[in-house]
């Protein structure tokens, strides 16, 4: 198998797998927060949400999974490409992730301020 | 019918069109969600974010397993897409609703019209083809051609990026041209790589929306699988229907949800 199959085959695996995991996540809470008769809060900050448990607290970290998604793809792809000795693209993919996650740490930071 | 079970199926439309029509569907979802379920503004940016990541993650999977994206050029572009979506996100949670209503009108009538020259004239296809480049041999992930133009490419992915954050929509419409007409990538390539980075653009985006508390979970859920099940119908149902209808059908839906639009960032 050549480096490109092993590249596109990670980065598959790990976006099929991500989705498959997230939507599972945000189909359980939901049923369970409906079902369940939870009472519903509207909008709220999603930690906040994730913190007071319950369906609601499922379906919110499943919400927060799919958006996390992109950022274990990019993980897998920067191993692969490092695994390939392509240094120029390994720096371009963990710049990518790290202005990827600097954003998630921002917004978790100063989020609920603005 | 429950309000749950209207905004699955609006999901699954809007995910269908998308899948079909080679978008990420957050342009219906936000007027859907607007005009005809009554959520703020802000609120069905965000929900649309989240959907547009369910949409591109689900089939970029088959596009990047299949060899159809560039995934070199997809992780490049996106350093911009990414902090273009950031300041869009940013920015949205500043800007009056109306403004973003004006805003949004002018991004569907763009959409509208770039569909219309497609459906009036004959879509070229000599592009469609990777050209074998046999300089690309920077590395053995390289594919067999090269984008160029790359300072101009990262200029247009923060424009996208931003539009996708401010606006909630997954930037295919300005990134399939860019990297087509102005990079010369080859137009699959060029679709299924958009694609791929609409998850990294959209979750950009999304950050800030989920932790400014501009997301109602309850409201999401049911959109958010109604589009991951849409996408799946539209993936099956694109080749046996006919593109060239379907797409003027779009543009018709379009051109009428950019003049509601209009009317409401008018305040009418």
């Amino acid at each position: 198998m050549g480096s490109q199959s092993v590249l596109a085959g990670w980065i598959a695996a790990s976006l099929r797998a991500g989705t498959l995991a997230a939507v599972a996540l945000i189909g359980i809470g939901y049923a369970w927060a409906t079902i369940g008769g939870d009472v519903r809060q509207g909008e709220r900050a999603v930690i906040r949400e994730i913190a007071e448990g319950g369906g609601d607290s499922v379906l919110a970290g499943g919400l927060l999974a799919l958006t996390l998604v992109p950022i274990a793809v990019l993980v897998v792809a920067a191993i692969a490409f490092r695994r390939a000795g392509e240094r120029r693209m390994v720096a371009t993919t963990v710049l990518v992730g790290a202005l990827l996650f600097a954003s998630l740490v921002a917004a978790a930071v100063i989020g609920p301020a603005i | 019918m429950p309000i749950e079970l209207l905004l699955a199926l609006s999901g699954l439309l809007a995910g269908a069109f998308g899948a079909m029509l080679g978008l990420g569907g957050g342009i219906l979802i936000v007027p859907i969600l607007t005009l005809g379920f009554g959520v703020p503004l802000t609120t069905a940016v965000g929900t649309s974010l989240i959907c547009v990541i369910a949409t591109s993650t689900g089939a970029a999977a088959i596009n990047v397993r299949a060899g159809r994206a560039d995934v070199r050029l997809g992780i490049t572009l996106a350093a911009g897409t990414v902090v273009g979506a950031v300041m869009g996100g940013i920015l949205a949670g500043f800007l009056p609703e109306r403004v973003l209503a004006g805003l949004f009108a002018a991004l569907l009538a763009y959409t509208a019209f770039t569909m219309l020259r497609g459906v009036v004239a004959a879509v070229p296809t000599s592009n469609d083809e990777p050209a074998a480049d046999p300089t690309a041999s920077d590395g053995p992930l390289a594919p067999s051609y090269r984008g160029r133009r790359l300072p101009w490419g990262i200029g247009g992915s923060v424009l996208a990026g931003n539009a996708s954050g401010l606006l909630g929509v997954g930037g295919g419409i300005v990134m399939v041209p860019l990297m087509h007409l102005v990079m010369r990538a080859p137009l699959r390539v060029s679709v299924a790589t958009s694609n791929f980075m609409t998850g990294m653009t959209g979750a950009a985006g999304a950050y800030a929306y989920l932790f400014r508390g501009d997301v109602d979970s309850r409201l999401a859920a049911p959109v958010v699988l109604g589009v991951a099940a849409g996408a799946a119908l539209g993936a099956v149902l694109s080749a046996r229907v006919n593109t060239r209808v379907l797409s003027a059908i779009f543009v018709l839906v379009v051109a009428y949800v950019a003049l509601r639009m209009a009317l409401r960032a008018m305040g009418s």
